[in-house]
């Protein structure tokens, strides 16, 4: 149970290709940042229409955070990320 | 609520179980039926707290091979004429799939069906996380309806929607929206102005627009793009 296995059930469930994505979390100072990674193809999908999808994701993530007390943040990592 | 059959129905076989499913396998096999081959009554379900076990009781009876009536009414404005109609098996695949998505997320809440409405299937959250999630004037809740209606339909043509309630979160905001909608209406009938609310999400523009949708002198229409959509209360002449 953790941000990484959150976004990676959700992740996995939105996009067309599931074995591409790849779900990191670091640490960065006193945050969680769980970084996703898709095929460059299905980055919209977990985005979605106005954003509305990575939005609903971080909302989710943000309240599991903060009933620890944490602080955690969500990435999507494209290409001119690398 | 339950997923009510014609009244008279009353023979079949009692069958129960910790799962919806469990309990529909038992009573379908009471009658030596499958569970395609039987219609059910949901008869006692309880939704098991942190500590104490779930528990359903069904009443399966052979399935009518004319189910005339049996749809529950829709509360649809009238424009949206859906054919799809939410089936048990779509209830328990709803309820698994964001039981599943809100553990991942670590929060602590029990997912029951609450009700089969039209092509809705009404999932309720208990336990300790409720408020947790009602806050940010339910933006946390909306997010969840949101990712698992993705989550839920991703990969089909058409399929059933998801609405996620939490305590009594949803029921109260339909009332204030009601009563807002209708206050709203009357002043811009005295002044015969129209009034622009603020942005709502789909679920509650549509909780607006059925307010008003048989009130005389006034029409309601949405304008906007998602997720600033809003909705129009003018004046009808």
């Amino acid at each position: 149970m953790g941000y990484g296995e959150f976004v990676e059930y959700c992740v996995k469930g939105l996009v067309a290709n599931p074995e591409a994505v790849d779900i990191e979390v670091i640490e960065e100072g006193d945050a969680y940042v769980v970084r996703i990674k898709t095929d460059p193809e299905d980055v919209g999908k977990v985005i979605g229409k106005n954003g509305r999808l990575i939005t609903a994701i971080r909302s989710i993530v943000s309240a599991a955070a903060e009933k620890k007390g944490e602080k955690a943040f969500v990435k999507v990592l494209t290409d001119s990320d690398e | 609520m339950g997923y009510l059959l014609e009244p008279e129905m009353k023979e079949g076989a009692e069958g129960s179980g910790r799962t919806l499913e469990e309990a529909r396998q038992n009573a379908a096999a009471a009658l030596g039926l499958s569970v395609d081959e039987c219609d059910f009554e949901i008869l006692e379900e309880r939704a098991g707290g942190l500590f104490s076990r779930a528990k359903f009781v069904v009443r399966a009876v052979p399935k009518a091979v004319e189910k005339g009536e049996a749809q529950p009414a829709q509360e649809e404005a009238p424009t949206e004429s859906e054919p799809i109609t939410a089936t048990e098996e779509d209830g328990e695949r709803a309820r698994a799939l964001v039981e599943e998505m809100l553990a991942q997320a670590g929060f602590e809440v029990e997912v029951t069906v609450e009700s089969l409405t039209g092509k809705y299937v009404n999932l309720k959250l208990q336990g300790p996380d409720e408020e947790l999630i009602q806050q940010k004037k339910g933006a946390v809740l909306d997010a969840i309806q949101f990712l698992g209606n993705a989550l839920y339909s991703h990969g089909r043509q058409e399929s059933a929607r998801l609405t996620v309630d939490v305590g009594a979160y949803r029921s109260k905001r339909q009332q204030v929206l009601e009563k807002l909608a209708r206050d709203i209406a009357a002043l811009v009938i005295e002044k015969q102005e129209e009034a622009v609310l603020d942005p709502l999400p789909a679920h509650e523009r549509r909780i607006i627009h059925n307010a008003l949708k048989d009130m005389e002198g006034v029409e309601t229409y949405s304008e906007g793009e998602e997720p600033q959509r809003y909705v129009v209360i003018a004046p009808k002449s």
